[in-house]
């Protein structure tokens, strides 16, 4: 298991030649990558590096399933039937206020 | 009632029914993750939906209903509940919260690795724990990305802020997650 502090290199694992500066700016696409904000050319870009760095690729895949990890165990309240009604009890009186 | 008022009536009840109700549980959920008291929340979702009914001529069917009345609701926060708003207690993870608050770190992925035991153990209340840690500025924005699924430019007119501000405080808000929950793993005797 990889422990917390390793450097960018050490972690990563890739072929002999290459480019660890095109790391730290993929990294950085990577979340916005997960968010749905990058454009097509710079998903293209993004997994073109990927394909060629399996460091970058895993940690890809770990902030995939971090961010899946937090959507699926948020809990979520709900609000009651009779808030609902409510509201729309307090809308129609408006409207009858307004008549 | 005129006729004329009276199809307008028709129309605003029409979009009430269907386009805003059904969105009555998510802005409730995040009513509630600003508050933290069902009776406050939904006071907050009621004004909220009180104030779309008043402000209808100003929303476009065209757009987007759930950020137009996430806008209502945050700007409703801002002007009448914050001042009264119960915070979490904040001294748990408080140094966690320090660290990244102020400072964009890299992400450290080291033990971060979701489908081992001891993430897959961990109850929703954990991880809800977790996200009640963050300073209501970082909270706001998990929710609305993580949960809601607004992209940035949205989140971005949502809160006021711009995109880069959008960009950074998920970042640090992750950041602080990722702390937190790899603590807590660890602390619980999972071992890596």
């Amino acid at each position: 298991m990889i422990p917390y502090l390793l450097s960018h290199q050490e972690e990563h694992q890739s072929g002999p030649n290459h480019d660890h500066n095109n790391c730290n700016e993929t990294l950085k696409k990577v979340e916005a990558a997960l968010d749905g904000q990058l454009s097509a050319d710079e998903e293209k870009d993004l997994w073109d590096h990927l394909q060629k760095c399996n460091g970058c690729l895993d940690r890809y895949h770990i902030e995939k399933d971090f961010k899946s990890f937090l959507h699926a165990r948020i809990n979520r309240v709900q609000i009651s039937p009779e808030a609902i009604e409510n509201i729309r009890f307090q809308i129609q009186s408006i409207d009858q206020s307004n008549r | 009632m005129s006729e004329q008022n009276e199809l307008m009536q028709a129309e605003k009840n029409q979009i009430f029914e269907t386009e805003f109700f059904p969105l009555a549980d998510a802005l409730y959920n995040f009513a509630y993750h600003l508050v933290y008291d069902r009776d406050e929340a939904n006071d907050l979702v009621q004004e909220t939906f009180l104030k779309a009914w008043r402000f209808i001529a100003s929303y476009d069917r065209d757009t987007n209903a759930k950020a137009w009345l996430f806008t209502i609701l945050k700007n409703t926060f801002i002007n009448e509940y914050r001042r009264k708003a119960k915070l979490p207690a904040k001294t748990e993870f408080e140094n966690i919260v320090r660290v990244h608050e102020n400072d964009e770190t890299p992400t450290y992925i080291g033990g971060l690795d979701t489908k081992q035991d001891a993430f897959k153990a961990m109850l929703g209340d954990e991880v809800t724990k977790a996200i009640n840690h963050l300073p209501v500025d970082f909270r706001t924005a998990i929710i609305l990305c993580d949960i809601e699924d607004f992209k940035y430019d949205e989140i971005a007119k949502i809160l006021d802020i711009p995109i880069g501000t959008v960009r950074s405080r998920l970042h640090r808000a992750r950041n602080i997650l990722k702390d937190i929950l790899r603590d807590y793993a660890g602390s619980h005797g999972y071992k890596e």
